[in-house]
């Protein structure tokens, strides 16, 4: 057989600290290089959900060793179906605000020390078990639960930082 | 892009694991049955698994599994990089877009 063209394809595991209907920060063992385009796979909301990704911002240590944070858009290559991660989440969102959900807006996650601010953000809960395959009204009613739980956390005196006392 | 973000994002009670499938062109340097060498812009870890796709003159798209047997930076800007993969011989076709056909 005579290969004309070959394209290499590697898989790597990552950690997502925030998602929303355009992108997500995540969290690389080593640097993307901007622009890098690639396929998103997790488990959200009880089915494994999938997504085009573009990387945007790349927050790395200067001597470009450890983790990096990853700032990376959704490509909406197709309609967001069942399976898309941008459509889990905006179905929740809308959830959200027929709840009692604040939609707060705030600025980039790949914008150090201006964003990366939890209290401008719903928390929600990612689903540790394995995909398995619910109806939508299911899955909406899953995450209204995930919404329910975050609430206590959103409004624990945890999260609360206060001014260091003069002397 | 603006800079402005555009929709309210959610932030996960605990970092949630998920995966990341990358795909970068290569040139192909040499290409036997189960050796090929690749130049990719790339770099990769000996050891590393790939997932091979390749159009043949046939158009015909094809994939496989490859092992990185060594990796070595090449001169030039930008830096480009020789692989030596170890390809499995099985092969399974593949749609236009990669994904294997079921």
């Amino acid at each position: 057989m005579t290969v004309t063209i070959t394209s290499l394809t590697r898989t790597k595991p990552i950690r997502i600290f925030d998602v929303s209907a355009g992108g997500c920060l995540l969290e690389s063992r080593e640097p993307l290089p901007i622009g890098t385009v690639g396929l998103l796979t997790m488990n959200f909301d009880g089915r494994l959900r999938q997504e085009w990704i573009r990387v945007c911002r790349v927050q790395a240590d200067e001597s470009r060793r450890g983790p990096c944070l990853v700032s990376v858009e959704f490509l909406p290559l197709e309609p967001a179906g069942a399976e898309s991660l941008r459509g889990a989440v905006l179905r929740l969102r809308a959830i959200g605000t027929r709840t009692h959900f604040p939609t707060p807006s705030g600025r980039s996650s790949g914008d150090p020390g201006k964003s990366v601010e939890r209290g401008d953000a719903v928390s929600v809960a990612s689903s540790p078990v394995a995909p398995v395959d619910h109806e939508d009204h299911e899955d909406l009613n899953s995450s209204c639960i995930s919404l329910e739980l975050a609430t206590p956390l959103l409004s624990s005196p945890a999260r609360a930082c206060p001014k260091p006392e003069k002397e | 892009m603006s800079d402005r973000r555009l929709h309210p994002r959610s932030v996960f009670l605990a970092p949630a694991s998920a995966q990341l499938r990358i795909t970068v062109d290569a040139d192909i340097e040499q290409w036997l049955d189960t050796r090929a060498v690749v130049i990719s812009s790339s770099a990769c870890a000996c050891g590393d698994e790939l997932l091979v796709h390749s159009v043949d003159e046939g158009r015909e798209v094809t994939f496989c599994t490859a092992t990185v047997l060594s990796c070595e930076p090449i001169g030039g800007h930008p830096t480009r990089y020789r692989i030596n993969l170890s390809l499995t011989p099985a092969r399974a076709p593949a749609h236009l877009d990669g994904v294997p056909v079921a």
